[in-house]
């Protein structure tokens, strides 16, 4: 028989009613009276975190739902670090003024100052990996909130430009849609080296989502999968790492430079390596980080969790003396609130966040985005038809209402740490313990 | 070997297993049980009839099912689920949770045991199915780390990649290992060695361990001979059970012997390697034998217990060159009161063998409780030349067990019906797929040998030293680590 579509092309009558059945779904689900089948969740991304991620994505507080938002059963990192508060939890909100949420993005002499008001931007998802929709919905979302989002490496689709400013541009090993206007566009500009997800190994578009769009972008063959190389062709040291920092300062020497890459054994030295060439800001991205599609053993096995990534970098950039000159980010499994504020107390500035975005949006964490169509919701896919189940507008609300349930956690965790702002809790691990530790 | 005028040999060929499609048996369990309430299902379809102002929006409203991957295909839709094409997207829950449920199946959660978990059951099924590699979007979802091989992380190059784009096929990664020892020009007595024994050399650093005929039945172990011989690597298994077959398919065979079944017959010319199972009266096979076989390498098997270290170290110092180490089908020690995991046996042997200047006067064949591609390259790190795979290949063959399966000669596990050329096909696709990821891990190190790979501890991240070294400085000492 042939294959029914989800949402038939003829009836927009059809697609509306599938829409607003899952967007009433979701909070069907995540308001707490579902009984919530076993085949929901994961050990890292739990039927908790997910639901209680809808909920705040609905509500823009944090649950009240009663399901477990802070930490997982992933059994290690974040799931068994927990904080040691100075206060009991408030009865009301917490006395943290707005503006201690904020954190730098350069922190060098030189350069753009940039801060964003809250100690997250957004990840790089490509064009390909998600659809515009997506894309646009993430945007906007960063607009409202003063931050930041990532083209990742499939190029800059046109309707992005009118949200040039809020848009990091990547540059990847395969150089897609990259060009010189798209460098100009952007306030910060990221050399993606590795994925956390896929580390060493590249980038992979699986031939079904490189549409006729998708290929234009990318100045490629519809229907062929892509594959970006690893590493880049132009780079195969720290000197030439620091010729590629300069061919994009050159081009563009208004914007930031971030370095993106992965987690090796020694990657504190990799770290110092960034630093010298110029970046202002190190992106560690943890070996359990999202993407559209990876071979499942590298996303188990290579390169270390973002954990144990952060304070060895942290460790090393202040023993050289250069940590108050870097920015440092982390990504890679940071799926909640709380897993920031520990990764920021474990010595990163912030963090930079995919996966919990496209969960706000919908996303059930099924893994199926690399598969026939693409993501059943319509976030990591190109078709189509499915693409148009996610509406930017409504996308971008649920962004912006999950980070304002963020913002008033952190602010909580502030008060409760009996600390000014963010940047104080920078590297100030003694304010957490580990569940499998203790301190003499 | 001649060469071409390119420099490369005249025979020279990439090397490559034939995968083809070779799907489950059918009655497989799926990932995933579908449950429909027929009533609100029907409160469901009467709603649409009633939204419905005409026939053709009746026939989109009906056309367009909540599921992409045709679960709900059929006339009937939810009253005749598809249930083995779910994939678990929890869209038809999530747009009508009153009507549709979305289950782990219990039949999945019931595969493997204490130590195979079922998704490593269902990955390996898939893996057998296809020969391709194992690819699915967002992360990694399963336990941050675990004992044994989760303990374990590999390592990644960002800049340096001598093999650049090797494992899109661009150039060569080479996962060929040798059994035996290459000659060496001085022994560490700086003295000229005697010639050496034969070398085999295999193209991937995986061979098949045939568990008793009694156990899991001839088709199982004649697939496993089979994709043996086509894949070009070796399967072990004892004297009584290859007897029938031994002159046919001698190159792939290695016959187990001991100090009661060794006999002086007349052995097929074919075989390259003969293996001798080592116990504390016949450490090594009789004279006769290496007389008689020349040219045949022979394997020794040596049962990981305590102290096999000391026997691995005296068989190497008495010449053996090759030594196949079992530990049980967890992959633990056997007869030890706190039994060490095969990662951890591993590197004890290897430091041995190293102290004793004898680690490349010597091939270690690892076995026991290798369950995922990734236990191959982890294996190695510690210090094996290469596995031997046992339970993974009748998991392969759509094995299932109930209870614990520790100790390869219990009757454990219930071998299906195999249909002809089915099995063969889907161990050489099994093969593939880990060869194909092995290549994965090595590129991302940049490595273009697996040689390389053999106890390259550095190029390992151990899950309790990284702890050590970065947790330890911020939240003390280890609960019950002593000191």
């Amino acid at each position: 028989m042939a294959e029914r579509q989800s949402v038939a092309a003829s009836s927009p009558a059809a697609r509306q009613r599938h829409i607003q059945h899952i967007r009433r779904g979701l909070e069907t689900i995540s308001a707490g009276a579902f009984d919530v089948p076993d085949a929901v969740g994961n050990l890292r991304w739990t039927e908790d975190l997910l639901l209680s991620t809808w909920e705040q994505a609905a509500t823009g507080r944090p649950p009240v739902s009663g399901r477990e938002f802070r930490v997982g059963r992933s059994g290690g990192g974040f799931d068994r670090i927990h904080f040691r508060f100075l206060r009991p939890a408030p009865v009301g909100p917490p006395a943290v003024a707005a503006g201690d949420l904020a954190i730098p993005l350069n922190r060098r002499s030189s350069g753009p100052r940039i801060e964003i008001p809250l100690p997250v931007y957004g990840a790089g998802f490509s064009f390909g990996s998600v659809s515009l929709q997506v894309m646009l919905s993430r945007a906007r979302a960063a607009e409202r909130l003063g931050s930041y989002t990532s083209t990742g490496e499939g190029g800059y689709p046109l309707p992005l430009a009118k949200h040039r400013e809020r848009v990091i541009t990547q540059v990847a090993t395969g150089l897609f849609g990259v060009h010189e206007e798209t460098i100009q566009w952007a306030p910060i500009l990221e050399i993606k080296y590795a994925q956390g997800a896929k580390p060493g190994l590249g980038g992979h578009l699986l031939g079904n989502k490189v549409t006729m769009d998708v290929a234009n972008m990318r100045g490629s063959v519809p229907w062929v999968s892509l594959f970006s190389p690893f590493p880049f062709h132009s780079v195969y040291s720290v000197e030439d790492h620091r010729k590629h920092v300069d061919w994009l300062r050159t081009v563009n020497p208004r914007a930031l430079v971030s370095v993106k890459v992965s987690t090796p054994t020694d990657v504190e030295m990799v770290a110092v390596g960034i630093y010298h060439a110029g970046a202002h800001i190190i992106h560690l991205d943890g070996s359990y980080g999202g993407t559209g599609a990876a071979p499942e053993i590298a996303k188990k096995n290579i390169a270390m969790p973002i954990e144990y990534a952060i304070p060895k970098v942290h460790r090393q950039l202040l023993e050289e003396g250069i940590r108050d000159e870097v920015v440092l980010m982390a990504s890679g499994g940071v799926r909640t609130a709380w897993d920031v504020a520990k990764a920021i107390a474990l010595g990163a500035d912030g963090c930079v966040i995919g996966t919990a975005e496209l969960v706000a949006m919908g996303c059930t964490q099924c893994k199926n985005c690399e598969l026939g169509r693409g993501c059943p919701f319509g976030l990591t896919t190109t078709d189509p038809e499915l693409s148009q189940l996610i509406e930017p507008d409504w996308a971008a609300e649920r962004v912006v209402n999950l980070y304002e349930s963020w913002k008033r956690q952190w602010r909580e965790l502030l008060w409760r740490l009996e600390l000014g702002n963010i940047r104080q809790l920078r590297g100030r691990a003694d304010l957490m313990f580990h569940e499998e530790y203790e301190r003499k | 070997m001649s060469a071409t005028a390119r420099g490369q040999p005249k025979d020279f060929h990439r090397y490559h297993i034939g995968t083809a499609e070779a799907p489950p048996l059918a009655g497989a369990p799926g990932r995933f049980s579908v449950k429909i309430s027929t009533v609100a299902f029907l409160r469901m379809a009467a709603s649409l009839v009633a939204d419905s102002r005409s026939l053709g929006d009746l026939a989109a409203n009906f056309g367009s099912r909540p599921c992409i991957y045709g679960v709900y295909d059929g006339t009937f839709g939810g009253l005749e689920a598809r249930e083995s094409l779910c994939r678990g997207c929890l869209r038809c829950m999530v747009e009508h949770p009153d009507v549709a449920r979305i289950e782990a199946d219990p039949r999945y959660k019931r595969l493997g045991d204490g130590y195979w978990r079922p998704e490593q059951v269902l990955t390996i099924w898939n893996e057998a199915a296809t020969g391709k590699i194992p690819v699915r979007g967002m992360g990694y979802g399963g336990p941050f780390k675990g004992p044994g091989f989760d303990n374990i992380w590999t390592d990644m190059s960002e800049i340096v990649r001598p093999t650049r784009d090797g494992i899109h096929g661009r150039e060569y990664i080479s996962t060929a290992v040798d059994l035996g020892s290459e000659p060496m020009p001085l022994g560490p007595e700086v003295a000229p060695l005697e010639p050496s024994e034969p070398i085999v050399t295999l193209p991937l650093p995986i061979v098949f361990r045939a568990l008793p005929r009694r156990v899991i039945g001839s088709p199982a172990l004649e697939a496993m001979a089979e994709a043996a011989g086509t894949a070009g690597t070796l399967i072990f298994l004892g004297v009584g059970d290859c007897d029938e077959w031994l002159g046919r398919r001698a190159p792939e065979l290695v016959p187990l012997v001991n100090g009661q079944n060794w006999s002086s017959r007349a052995w097929p010319s074919g075989i390259r390697v003969m293996e001798w199972d080592v116990t504390r009266e016949a450490l090594l096979p009789p004279l006769e034998a290496t007389y008689l076989l020349p040219k045949v390498l022979w394997s020794f098997r040596v049962r990981m217990e305590p102290g096999f270290e000391d026997r691995v170290v005296e068989l190497a110092r008495r010449g053996a060159t090759c030594i196949r180490l079992e530990a049980d089908l967890h992959g633990s020690e056997w007869g030890a009161a706190r039994p060490r995991h095969l990662t951890e046996l591993l590197r004890s042997v290897h430091r041995r063998l190293v102290a004793g200047a004898l680690r490349d006067r010597v091939t270690l064949i690892a076995g026991g409780g290798i369950a995922a591609a990734e236990h191959v390259p982890k294996a190695i790190l510690c210090g094996a030349d290469l596995v031997s795979i046992d339970a993974a290949a009748l998991v392969a063959l759509q094995t299932e067990w109930q209870g614990e399966w520790r100790d390869p000669g219990q009757d454990g596990p219930a071998v299906p019906r195999l249909p002809a050329g089915w099995a063969a096909q889907r161990l050489l696709n099994l093969l593939c797929a880990w060869r194909d990821q092995l290549l994965e891990i090595l590129g991302a190190m940049g490595l273009r040998d697996v040689r390389r790979l053999r106890g390259e501890v550095g190029r390992a991240m151990f899950a309790d030293e990284l702890e050590r070294e970065v947790f330890e400085p911020l939240f003390g000492r280890k609960r019950g680590s002593g000191g």
